[in-house]
């Protein structure tokens, strides 16, 4: 191919694909090469402009249950999962059932719990922020623990792209000193932070770009209660002694705007309205959307491409003296064509608003790049003739961080509902030698009372205006203001979450049963939990109840009455529901879909190498959550987007050449 | 009758009491500012939102400027009334507000977003206040005819070494370019003499005392300390208002001192709550309407105390059950920050109220800053009782 359309088409304008686009932009000027890229995104690019990102803060503000896809309005075109459409996938009899009512068709045996959402900007929209690394253990789960694989690169190789990932894309808040994570060296997060960028940090002493986001009252809470304490979880049998634990709380970095820690650092307010959104104003509602944009979403840098390098010349302006940046919205990419060990071309289907036809498009480049979300990317591949598939590994290994919720009363007024999402963890379980036998997993300590487990604080109400039977409102007026104060600030909770290990049973498949409008594939999942992840689920219950209990809640309780104690509870009935060990628990999807196109060094059992290219296809990269091979305890954005940043330095590399 | 002209200011004391003036000059607008843009309802105006909003901040940002510049000349921002060549005067005003200080921005009005609003505010930042010739404003005693000629005062003697000496710059308490945000540009530390006057100068320059000369200029002129991160550019109060006024934006080619010819601006007026300003005790609201009101106030109070209390460098002692001795020093910078949300909440919350009396029209903050506390008491004592009515 003599003369392609552009230089670089990248499908998918989520964190992923933005900071791709951003790196070899900016990589390539230091060669004075000057790419033209293109961008294809499946949804709508509303939220781009300030005022129509403001019709999604309304969109939520009326929404009646306000779950992570509900300001981001679905299309019929471009179809997003909803964690709604989540039923059991049995029918009244116990027989398996295809739950196909949303946009997955799950085949089960455990429907697939996590969303994604399918707008300009990607699922950085409705993320909670959570910007933790991989520990060093995560990248070599099967040399240390003889589970699951290793990646083809280490903790070491990453961190430089990690700290660009927190200075230059992201911007994340946090104290290195109070990250205290197990399984580093000497338990030091000095030394596991500690730089090789001397110029940039002195001595090697790594600081992030803005002050923590402080610790919630929660937080403080519990740090003075369980701070120190020993949590003893029991072996699986008599030659596996006890483990212990001990508690520290631990302030989370997050891609939320703070203080900076330098003058040179500038804040990223929100796209379209630099002066909103340069702090956290603690609106609490991270998950689905901050009003504002003080956290961050891929608008931002996507913005920032198209204000500063726009795909339109200017009067005067040649081309090839700077790089230009096409974002096209509403384009559905429908085939990676490739012949001959490399894509040739990619279609895509473009549809409208106003009632005309979608359109047929076809677009070259000398390098593609798939950076829509793992499961997206995967579904594209299949339907491309089965394309950079010659692992069969494409679609498979697709992970989550499965949750265990567990919540209760707390003797107090903790100020729940307050703040951002989460400011703090108990990084404890995150790695240690019982990960042999069992999932490693991270504490998420929620500052929203109970709002994921029981749809608070709205049931609360119910339960005090009641109704009963006799049709009599209990409180109401003055009084239900009053016993609500009492109640919802001391509703706690916690997520339990657990690495899942890489199965290839559990996949995404297309089946030409299952179309969207466009006459697109259907992504088709099958899904379950390994023995190894389920294994910790009586140990994080077990580590619940021993925590609850330092904490005053040892009582169990349920709903509609309303004392200290632990309101956890697992219906059988549940969608998610887990059987274990004779014990019923029901778990979470947390939104992190990760691995359905790992990467590794042998062609054989992975599709891409640790550049994210292609084994198959060289002139193809597929990116994002998808190429991790294991999951570890971090959620997965921080690193998604180092690795996007290695992908783009080498991208740049070689169309520089 | 003599026509009084403005006097240079003539010593390092002098100078120290014009600072304390000049940061509650710039406190002074802030609530005729945010009145007008607490009264939009949401998701209307967007653009005179946005309009209005962007100089708020600017404004905060230049009382900090001011306040840098007072702290390194070792001199701690207060609320207390400043005697000024001869005269007593409060920083912080009591609206409706008419400057002893500068005559010709006239009465400072708290009013919903309207015509007249906007006239006011064109006024205000306009560099003869709205006439032809700053001969024409009378000159009060003691005081300066335009804003603009108060800090052409302030820069002069900041320029004179006679009136400070290199060694007065002290560059204590300065709030850090770091903790100021939202947009408006960088807030400068203030450690010489030259920090010192670019301090001020960008407090001319974004907002009142703008030169005529700048009228002969591009309206959308900005220098280069006023691009924002992503090519966003902020250009003078004056010309951003005037489009307000006028319903269209300036052509890039256009003066400031033109009519804005450019695209539509449009502003809906009937999309505003019709709040209506009643000050402190010229009504007979009581009940739980007159208690928001007295409320409102003592937040504010708390707010601009807790501004002060920053700029002074001093922490301030709040409650934390988990510290032993149930209290906690924490930075009063912050604090306010979380007062001035508070206030915004609180300010839409009363004019969406309607008046008891008059229920055409809502309640409107005051913005009244108690400041002894005899009075903070009362506003407290009769907000209680009041809270306890009902009709």
């Amino acid at each position: 191919m003599s003369n392609p359309d552009y230089d670089l088409v990248i499908v998918g304008g989520g964190i992923s694909g933005a900071a791709i686009a951003k790196t070899v932009v900016e990589q390539s000027a230091k060669n004075k090469k000057f790419p033209r890229i293109l961008i294809l995104e499946a949804g709508r690019a509303t939220a781009l402009s300030a005022d129509k990102y403001d019709t999604y803060v309304e969109a939520y503000h009326e929404a009646l249950i306000k779950v992570p896809n509900s300001p981001y309005p679905a299309s019929a075109s471009a179809p997003q999962p909803d964690v709604l459409d989540i039923r059991p996938l049995k029918d009244a009899h116990g027989k398996p059932k295809i739950g196909d009512q949303g946009y997955f068709v799950q085949k089960g045996p455990m429907p697939f719990g996590s969303d994604y959402a399918r707008s300009l900007g990607g699922t950085t929209l409705h993320w909670l922020g959570t910007t933790l690394r991989m520990l060093p253990n995560d990248f070599r789960m099967n040399e240390t623990y003889g589970r699951g694989v290793d990646w083809p690169i280490r903790y070491e190789d990453l961190k430089p792209y990690y700290e660009r990932a927190e200075w230059d894309v992201i911007g994340v808040a946090a104290d290195v000193d109070h990250q205290y994570y197990p399984g580093i060296e000497d338990d030091d997060p000095k030394k596991y932070f500690r730089s090789k960028n001397l110029e940039k940090f002195k001595n090697g002493v790594y600081h992030f770009p803005m002050e923590e986001i402080p610790s919630s009252y929660l937080d403080q809470y519990l740090a003075k209660h369980v701070d120190g304490m020993t949590i003893t979880l029991p072996g699986m049998d008599r030659d596996e002694p006890d483990h212990e634990f001990t508690i520290r709380i631990s302030n989370t970095p997050v891609a939320r705007n703070s203080t900076p820690t330098t003058p040179d650092y500038k804040v990223v307010g929100a796209a379209g309205n630099a002066d909103r959104g340069q702090r956290c104003e603690g609106n609490s509602s991270c998950i689905p959307i901050c009003p504002v944009q003080a956290k961050y979403n891929a608008l931002k840098t996507l913005y920032e491409l198209i204000v500063r390098y726009p795909y339109q010349l200017k009067e005067g302006e040649k081309e090839g003296q700077r790089a230009r940046v096409d974002i096209r919205s509403q384009c559905v990419a429908t085939e990676v064509m490739h012949d001959d060990g490399k894509v040739t071309g990619l279609t895509y289907k473009t549809y409208y608003d106003d009632g005309f036809k979608p359109t047929d498009h076809t677009v070259t480049a000398r390098t593609y790049v798939l950076a829509a979300n793992a499961i997206e990317n995967a579904t594209l591949l299949l339907a491309s003739n089965n394309a950079a598939n010659r692992s069969d590994q494409v679609g498979r290994n697709l992970m989550d961080h499965p949750l265990l919720l567990t919540w209760g009363l707390l003797p107090e007024n903790v100020g729940a509902y307050r703040g951002p999402g989460s400011t703090s963890g108990i990084p404890s379980f995150r790695d240690g030698d019982f990960r042999d036998a069992r999932t490693a997993f991270r504490v998420e300590i929620g500052n929203w009372g109970w709002n994921f487990p029981e749809n608070t604080p709205y049931t609360t109400v119910l339960d005090l205006v009641g109704g009963g039977e006799d049709g009599k409102a209990q409180f109401y007026g003055k009084a239900l203001r009053k016993r609500l104060g009492e109640i919802l600030p001391r509703q706690f909770r916690i997520a339990w979450e657990l690495e899942q290990d890489p199965e290839a049973r559990n996949r995404v498949t297309i089946d030409d049963r299952y179309r969207d409008a466009l006459n697109k594939y259907r992504p088709v999942i099958e899904y379950d939990l390994s023995d190894y992840v389920k294994a910790s689920l009586p140990w994080a219950a077990e580590a619940s109840r021993q925590l609850f209990a330092q904490l005053g809640m040892a009582e169990k309780r349920r709903r509609p009455t309303y004392e200290t104690g632990d309101y956890s509870h697992y219906d059988a009935d549940d969608a998610s529901v887990v059987q274990y060990e004779g014990e019923t628990y029901c778990v979470r999807g947390a939104g992190h879909v990760v691995g359905t196109h790992r990467m590794g060094d042998d062609p054989t059992t992975s599709v891409v190498d640790s550049h994210q290219r292609s084994h198959d296809l060289p002139n193809l990269f597929i990116a994002g959550c998808g190429s991790m091979p294991t999951l570890g305890t971090s959620n997965p954005t921080l690193t998604m987007t180092a690795l996007a940043l290695r992908t783009g330095d080498k991208i740049a590399e070689e169309l520089s050449k | 009758m003599t026509t009084r002209t403005p006097e240079p200011i003539k010593d390092l004391t002098e100078l120290k009491a014009a600072l304390q003036l000049a940061v509650g000059l710039e406190l002074s607008t802030i609530p005729v500012y945010l009145t007008a843009l607490y009264s939009i309802k949401d998701g209307t105006n967007t653009d005179a939102a946005q309009t209005i909003r962007s100089v708020v901040m600017e404004e905060m940002l230049h009382m900090a400027l001011a306040a840098n510049v007072l702290n390194s000349l070792g001199e701690r921002p207060s609320v207390r009334p400043v005697t000024f060549r001869g005269n007593q005067v409060s920083p912080v005003p009591v609206y409706p507000y008419t400057s002893p200080l500068v005559s010709g921005i006239g009465e400072l009005a708290l009013r919903p977003l309207s015509t007249e609003a906007v006239d006011s505010f064109v006024r205000i930042e306009h560099p003869y206040h709205g006439e032809t010739d700053p001969a024409k404003i009378k000159c009060p005693k003691g005081g300066y005819p335009t804003i603009g000629m108060f800090y052409d005062a302030i820069k002069a003697a900041l320029e004179s070494t006679k009136i400070c000496k290199d060694s007065d710059f002290t560059g204590a308490r300065q709030v850090k370019a770091t903790e100021y945000y939202g947009g408006a540009g960088e807030l400068i530390e203030v450690t010489d003499r030259k920090t010192a006057l670019a301090a001020i100068n960008k407090i001319v320059d974004q907002g009142e005392g703008l030169p005529i000369e700048r009228m002969k200029q591009q309206a959308k002129t900005v220098t280069d300390e006023d691009k924002l991160g992503y090519g966003w550019q902020m250009y003078s109060h004056y010309a951003r208002f005037r489009e307000l006024q006028t319903g269209r934006r300036f052509r890039s080619t256009q003066t400031a001192g033109e009519t804005p010819a450019g695209s539509l601006l449009l502003v809906d007026y009937d999309a505003v709550q019709p709040a209506q300003f009643v000050k402190l005790n010229g009504d007979i609201t009581g009940g739980p309407e007159g208690a928001a009101l007295n409320e409102f106030d003592l937040a504010y109070t708390r707010l601009v105390d807790d501004v002060y209390l920053a700029f002074s460098g001093a922490e301030k002692k709040v409650e934390n059950k988990l510290e032993p001795s149930g209290k906690q020093s924490k930075d009063p910078l912050p604090l306010a920050v979380h007062g001035m949300y508070a206030l915004k909440n609180r300010a839409v919350a009363l004019m969406r109220t309607p008046i008891p009396s008059s229920p055409k029209h809502t309640l409107c903050p005051r913005f009244h800053y108690a400041a002894t506390e005899d009075d903070r008491k009362k506003l407290r004592d009769t907000a209680q009782q009041m809270r306890g009515q009902s009709r």
